[in-house]
C-alpha cells in the first residue's frame, strides 16, 4: 500500500472495535488483501524481508513492513494459532521477555508499552521476525496460488514453537520430537549472527516444517535424495518468499532486467551465515549446474539438493524471458515490462513448483518424483500449454540428469504415465468425505494399484484443494489421497555392523488425485511386495543402509537424548514395536564433517 | 621363559592396565603401563597389583620393597591412572615415573587446554542437577572420568626415583632405560605443544568466542534483571509444562560440544610407546584418537588426532614397517584406530593407509604371518567400545585371533568370526580370565615380515 492508504487504513483500523475486528474475521477470506487490510486484519510488523546480508548490497533492501494475518486469539510472545515464541537460550538458560501484543495499538510492543525496535529492543525484535517470517511462509504455502488448503504440522499438535535464541551454534533446525524450529547464534561474541535475523533461515526451516506436515513420512530416511528434497524445498521456500516481495523484485530488475541467470542476489540461500561461517558468498546457490550424476556421487542431502534448486531456478528464469519473449510480444497490445515479467515469474511459480508437491508419492521421494509431478500438474492446469512451459521444464530436467540428455523422446524418462483407469468407480465426493471412505475407493482397486491382497494399508491423508492459477482463475476442484503401508525388511550381513539382525520398515503406498467429477487424475506409486519393482526397492534400501552403516551416520536416538552422545544425529534411528524406524535429521548445513557427531571420550 | 618378552594385560574391566616384562642385558625389566578402570571393581585393580608383585623382583638390602623399573601413566583419565589412588603401591620402588607432558601442571604450552579443561569440569558439575533424562548421571560418570581420580596419587603421593613428563621430542638418552644399546623405549605422542598440535587455533578460538558470548549474554541479562530459568521456575505462559521441558531437552548444549572435546583433546595427550625388542616392534598407544575426517593428514593449527600428528612425523621412520603387538587403542572404540570401513573417492579411506602399514591385511589364516594384537575392554553402554566392525577387521590381520560367543545384541561380533583377544571375552570353564598374556621370543635379524 502506498503511504496515504497506510493512513487510511490506520485510521480505519483506529475506529474499529474488537468486536467488530473480529466479525470481519469471520468474513476475511472473501476479501481481498488491500480490503483486509484497511480493515484491521492484518497485521503490521517490520521484519527483514531478504537474507540481511544481500539485503545491506546497496541498502535498498532491509527491513520492511509486511503484514501478517490476524486473529482473535493473537498473544504475547508472539503467538497464534500455528506458531509459539519461546525465546529461551539453552546454553545460559535464559528466557527473555516475549513481545507483547497490544490489541489496541494493534502491534507487538514490549511489556511497558515501548515501541519494538532493532536497536532498543533487540530480543522483541527478534522474537517478530522469526515469528512473522514462519508465519508469512505458512500463509504463502496455504494461499490458492500455492497449495490452496491449511497445512498440517508433521507432529502431534498444531502449534509450531519458534526458538530465536536457541543458543550459540552454527546452525538451525527444524525438530519434529520437540515442535520447534531452533535458531542459534554465532561468530563474534561483540558482534553475534542471528539465525532467526536471517530472512533465508528461517524461511528454509519453516519450509521443512510445511513438508513434514503434507508428507510426514519424508523423514523416514531411506535414500539420500528423499533428504535431499527436504533439502530442495527448504531452499525453494527461501527463494521464492524474497522474490514475491515487490522491492526485492523492483531492485532485481533495476540490477538485472530479466537477466536472473546473474542474479546470484536471489539465487543465494543465506549470505550472511555462508559469508561469517563458511567463508562464502552463499551458503548455497540455485546459480548452479549441479547434476543428478554430481549428485549421486555425493549423496549428500545439502549438495544433492542443488540439482532441483537449480533446476527450478533455472525455469523460473525461462519463465520470466519467455514472458518478453517477441511472439508474446506481439500478442500483446501494449508491451510487458521486466518488471511485469518478474511478477508473472513470482506468480507463476507457485503453480510450477509447488502445487506439484501435492502430486508426490506419500514416501520414499526421489527427485525424478518431483520432476514427474511438475510436468503432471501442468498438464493437468495448463493443458493447452500455449507458452510451451512444459518443453522448458522438461529441457531444463534433462540437462541436469534426470533423462538421459541425449533422450529422443522415446521412453523418456521425464514423460509422466497416464493414470490408470480404475475398474470400480467410486464418486469422489463420497470417498472424499473421510478416510475410511476414501479407504474403500483404494481397497476395491486394490489390483489395478499393486496393493498386494495380504497388505492392510492405511489412508494417511486426504484433502480437498481450492486451488488458483496464476491469472487467480479458479482450477478445478483437486481431491488428494495418500495411502501407504510398510513391509519388514530383515538387515541381514556383515554390512550392517551393529544392526545386523535388526528390522527395518520398507515404505509403500501411492497419491491418488482425481478432479471434482471423480476422474483420476494422477497417481503415483511406491511398490512393494514380490513385485519387481518392490524387489528392487528393497535391494536399494539396504545397499543405502549399509551405507550410511559404514559411514557411522545412523545413532540410536536414545543414544543422543540420554546424553551418552550430544549433537543433532545424520539419521536417528528409533524403535517403535521392535523395528528400527530411520530418522534424518534436518540442519541448515552438515559443515565440513557432515555426518560426524561429537561422541564420549574417555 | 624368562629369554621371553612377556605381555600381560590386566582383566581391570574398562581400563588399562599392562604389564612387561622385558629381557635386558642385565636382567629383565618391569613395567607398568596405565592402572586405571571405569565402571569397575576396585578389586580387579587389586588383583592386578597383587600378581603384578609377584612378578616384581626384591630391591637388594630392603626387605619386602619390589622394584618396578618404570610405571608411564598414559594420559589423565580415570579408566588410566585411577588405581595409583589405591595405596597398593606402597612397597614398591618406582624407578622412573613417566607422565604425559600434557599433565604437568606448569606446562606452558598447554594452557589453553588446561582452561578447556576446567570448563568441562565446570559444566560437568553444573549438569549434574540437569533434570534431562539420563544427563545428570552421565555427567557424574564423566565427571569422574575427567577429574581423573588417581591423579593425586601420580603427582604428590608416588614417590618415583626419577619423574619425568614425556612427549615425542624428549631426547633420546632421558628415555634410556635398559642395558642392551639395542633394546629401545621410544615416545610417539603426544607432542610437547599440546594446544597447537591437539587442540587447534580454531577449537581455541571458538571457545574462547563461546565462553565470551556466553559470559556477555549472561552479563546483559543481569542487568536486566534476568536470572538463568531453574526448573521449578514458571514456564512461558504460551506453552505447556512439557512442551517446554521437551524443548529444553532437546536444545543443543554447545557446552556439552566443548565437554566432549576436551574428553577428545586428553585422549590424545595420550603417551605412545613403540618397544622395539630383539627384533620385535610393539606398540602401546594408550587412547591416542584419530581424526578421520582429515584423510589421515596433518593439519596445520587445527585440533588433530594424535594418529594424525604421529604419522605425519614418523611415517618414514618408526611407523614405516609393520609391529608385531599392537594394544589396540581406546579399548577397541572406532575413534583410536587408523582404521575406517567408511569409503572416500576413488577407493579405499586414505586413513586405512596407516594400519596397512603397522597391521598389513593378511592372506588366509594358516597363511598369517605372526602379529598379534590385544584389546582391553567391556561392553559398559558406549555403542562403538568396542567397535564391532573393527574388531572384525584387526581380527582378520593378526595370527592370535579368537572366536567368541558374545552375547547377542546390536554391537556383538557375530560368532565365528575372529577378533582380538579381549579381555571381556576371554574365558577359562566358563570364568573370566584375570589376564591375557602375549608372549614374544626374539625374531632372527631380517626376520620382520
Amino acid at each position: 500500500m502506498a503511504e496515504s492508504d497506510a493512513q487510511k487504513g490506520a485510521e480505519v483500523r483506529r475506529e474499529l472495535t474488537q468486536a467488530h475486528r473480529k466479525s470481519l474475521y469471520q468474513a476475511a477470506r472473501f476479501l481481498n488483501l488491500d480490503t483486509r487490510c484497511r480493515i484491521g486484519q492484518r497485521v503490521p510488523c517490520e521484519i527483514y524481508v531478504q537474507d540481511r546480508e544481500e539485503g545491506a548490497v546497496d541498502k535498498k533492501i532491509g527491513k520492511q513492513v509486511v503484514d501478517l494475518r490476524w486473529e482473535p486469539l493473537l498473544a504475547d510472545g508472539p503467538t497464534n494459532a500455528r506458531f509459539a515464541v519461546v525465546d529461551y537460550d539453552g546454553d545460559t538458560g535464559i528466557l527473555q521477555p516475549p513481545a507483547h501484543w497490544n490489541e489496541e495499538a494493534f502491534a507487538f510492543q514490549v511489556a511497558d508499552g515501548r515501541e519494538i525496535t532493532e536497536e532498543t529492543t533487540p530480543h522483541q525484535f527478534r522474537q517478530v521476525n522469526a515469528w512473522a517470517t514462519a508465519q508469512r511462509v505458512l500463509e504463502y504455502y496455504e494461499d490458492p496460488r500455492q497449495l490452496g488448503r491449511p497445512i498440517p504440522w508433521g507432529f502431534e499438535g498444531n502449534r509450531l514453537m519458534i526458538v530465536p535464541q536457541a543458543g550459540f551454534q552454527n546452525n538451525a533446525y527444524y525438530d519434529r520430537n520437540s515442535k520447534s524450529l531452533q535458531l542459534y547464534y554465532f561468530g563474534d561474541p561483540e558482534k553475534p549472527r542471528y539465525a532467526c535475523l536471517s530472512h533465508d533461515i528461517v524461511a528454509h526451516e519453516t519450509g521443512h516444517a510445511v513438508l513434514d506436515g503434507i508428507r510426514p513420512y519424508f523423514l523416514e530416511n531411506c535414500s539420500w535424495e528423499t533428504a535431499a528434497f527436504h533439502e530442495f524445498v527448504g531452499d525453494l521456500t527461501a527463494i521464492l518468499l524474497a522474490f514475491r516481495n515487490n522491492d526485492v523484485r523492483s531492485y532485481l530488475e533495476e540490477k538485472f532486467g530479466t537477466h536472473l541467470e546473474l542474479a546470484d542476489f536471489l539465487a543465494g540461500v543465506a549470505g550472511e551465515f555462508g559469508k561469517y561461517v563458511e567463508n562464502r558468498k552463499f551458503l548455497r546457490s540455485a546459480l548452479n549446474s549441479v547434476s543428478f550424476a554430481d549428485a549421486q556421487q555425493e549423496r549428500s542431502a545439502h549438495f544433492g539438493s542443488q540439482v532441483l534448486s537449480g533446476a527450478m531456478f533455472e525455469i523460473l528464469v525461462g519463465v520470466a524471458c519467455q514472458y518478453l519473449s517477441p511472439e508474446r510480444q506481439a500478442e500483446r497490445k501494449k508491451p510487458a515490462t521486466p518488471a511485469g515479467a518478474l511478477w508473472w515469474a513470482a506468480n507463476r511459480m507457485g503453480g510450477l513448483a509447488l502445487q506439484p508437491l501435492d502430486l508426490l508419492p506419500p514416501v520414499d521421494v526421489r527427485l525424478l518424483d518431483y520432476a514427474w509431478a511438475v510436468l503432471r500438474n501442468e498438464e493437468i492446469n495448463d493443458p493447452e500449454d500455449r507458452h510451451g512451459y512444459r518443453n522448458l521444464i522438461r529441457e531444463v530436467f534433462h540437462k541436469r540428469g534426470l533423462c538421459s540428455p541425449t533422450c529422443d523422446g522415446k521412453n523418456c524418462l521425464l514423460s509422466p504415465a497416464e493414470p490408470p483407469r480404475l475398474p470400480i468407480f467410486h464418486d469422489i465426493t463420497e470417498a472424499a468425505r473421510s478416510r475410511t471412505a476414501a479407504y474403500h475407493l483404494i481397497h476395491d482397486n486394490r489390483d489395478k494399484l499393486q496393493i498386494p491382497k495380504e497388505r492392510d494399508f492405511v489412508v494417511v491423508d486426504l484433502y480437498d484443494c481450492d486451488q488458483l492459477n496464476s491469472a487467480s482463475e479458479r482450477l478445478p476442484r483437486r481431491v488428494v489421497i495418500e495411502y501407504v503401508w510398510r513391509e519388514d525388511v530383515k538387515l541381514d550381513g556383515e554390512q550392517f555392523g551393529r544392526w545386523q539382525g535388526e528390522t527395518v520398515n520398507l515404505l509403500c503406498g501411492g497419491t491418488l488425485v482425481f478432479d471434482g467429477r471423480s476422474n483420476l487424475r494422477w497417481w503415483t506409486a511406491k511398490p512393494g511386495g514380490d513385485s519387481p519393482e518392490g524387489k528392487a526397492r528393497r535391494v536399494e534400501l539396504l545397499e543405502h543402509l549399509a551405507r550410511i552403516v559404514a559411514e557411522r551416520r545412523l545413532t540410536l536416538a536414545e543414544e543422543t537424548e540420554g546424553g551418552a552422545l550430544a549433537g543433532q544425529p545424520a539419521v536417528a534411528a528409533r524403535r517403535v514395536d521392535g523395528i528400527l524406524r530411520l530418522e534424518t535429521g534436518l540442519h541448515l548445513c552438515g559443515g565440513a564433517e557432515e555426518g560426524e557427531q561429537w561422541t564420549t571420550s574417555f | 621363559m624368562d629369554d621371553k618378552l612377556l605381555v600381560r594385560l590386566y582383566n581391570v574391566g574398562l581400563g588399562d592396565c599392562i604389564y612387561l616384562r622385558v629381557p635386558d642385558r642385565g636382567g629383565a625389566k618391569h613395567l607398568l603401563i596405565d592402572c586405571g578402570n571405569k565402571f569397575g571393581a576396585e578389586e580387579h585393580l587389586r588383583v592386578a597389583l597383587a600378581d603384578l608383585r609377584t612378578h616384581l623382583p626384591e630391591v637388594p638390602g630392603d626387605a619386602g620393597l619390589r622394584r618396578l623399573d618404570l610405571l608411564v601413566a598414559t594420559h589423565a583419565h580415570e579408566d588410566h591412572v585411577r588405581g595409583f589412588n589405591l595405596g597398593d603401591f606402597a612397597g614398591i620402588r618406582i624407578e622412573h615415573l613417566w607422565m604425559s607432558t600434557a599433565m604437568n601442571p606448569d606446562h606452558p604450552q598447554a594452557e589453553k587446554a588446561k582452561a578447556l579443561h576446567a570448563f568441562a569440569l565446570g559444566t560437568l558439575e553444573r549438569l549434574q542437577s540437569s533434570s534431562r533424562a539420563g544427563l545428570a548421571e552421565w555427567a557424574t560418570a564423566m565427571l569422574g572420568l575427567s577429574k581423573g581420580e588417581g591423579l593425586d596419587a601420580l603427582t604428590v603421593g608416588l614417590k618415583p626415583v626419577r619423574r619425568l613428563y614425556v612427549h615425542a621430542e624428549t631426547p633420546e638418552d632421558d628415555l634410556k632405560l635398559f642395558d642392551d644399546p639395542a633394546i629401545r623405549l621410544s615416545v610417539l605422542a603426544p607432542m610437547n605443544d599440546i594446544d597447537r598440535f591437539y587442540l587447534g587455533r580454531e577449537t581455541a578460538l571458538a571457545f574462547e568466542g563461546f565462553q565470551a558470548m556466553r559470559d556477555a549474554r549472561l552479563n546483559e541479562a543481569a542487568e536486566r534483571g534476568l536470572a538463568p530459568q531453574r526448573d521449578a521456575d514458571p514456564v512461558p505462559p504460551n506453552v505447556s509444562r512439557e512442551d517446554f521441558d521437551r524443548l529444553r531437552r532437546s536444545l543443543n548444549d554447545q557446552a556439552l560440544a566443548f565437554v566432549f572435546k576436551e574428553g577428545e583433546l586428553v585422549n590424545n595427550t595420550s603417551v605412545v610407546l613403540l618397544l622395539e625388542w630383539r627384533g620385535r616392534r610393539l606398540l602401546f598407544t594408550g587412547d591416542a584418537e584419530v581424526k578421520t575426517a582429515f584423510q589421515g593428514s596433518f593439519q596445520k593449527d587445527r585440533g588433530n588426532g594424535s594418529w594424525n600428528v604421529m604419522w605425519h612425523r614418523f611415517k618414514e621412520t618408526s611407523l614405516s614397517q609393520p609391529v608385531d603387538f599392537l594394544k589396540v587403542g581406546h579399548h577397541g572404540s572406532h575413534n583410536a584406530t587408523p582404521w575406517t570401513g567408511k569409503a572416500s573417492a576413488g577407493g579405499a579411506h586414505p586413513i586405512n593407509e596407516i594400519l596397512d602399514r603397522l597391521l598389513p591385511p593378511q592372506a588366509a589364516a594358516e597363511a598369517r604371518a605372526e602379529r598379534y594384537a590385544v584389546v582391553s575392554t567391556e561392553r559398559s553402554g558406549y555403542p562403538t567400545i568396542p567397535d564391532p566392525s573393527l574388531m572384525m577387521e584387526l581380527g582378520s590381520r593378526v595370527s592370535n585371533g579368537r572366536e567368541y560367543e558374545e552375547p547377542a545384541g546390536v554391537h556383538s561380533v557375530p560368532a565365528r568370526r575372529p577378533q582380538p583377544p579381549r579381555t571381556d571375552l576371554e574365558t577359562i570353564e566358563g570364568h573370566r580370565v584375570p589376564w591375557i598374556d602375549v608372549e614374544l621370543a626374539e625374531k632372527a635379524a631380517g626376520g620382520i615380515p
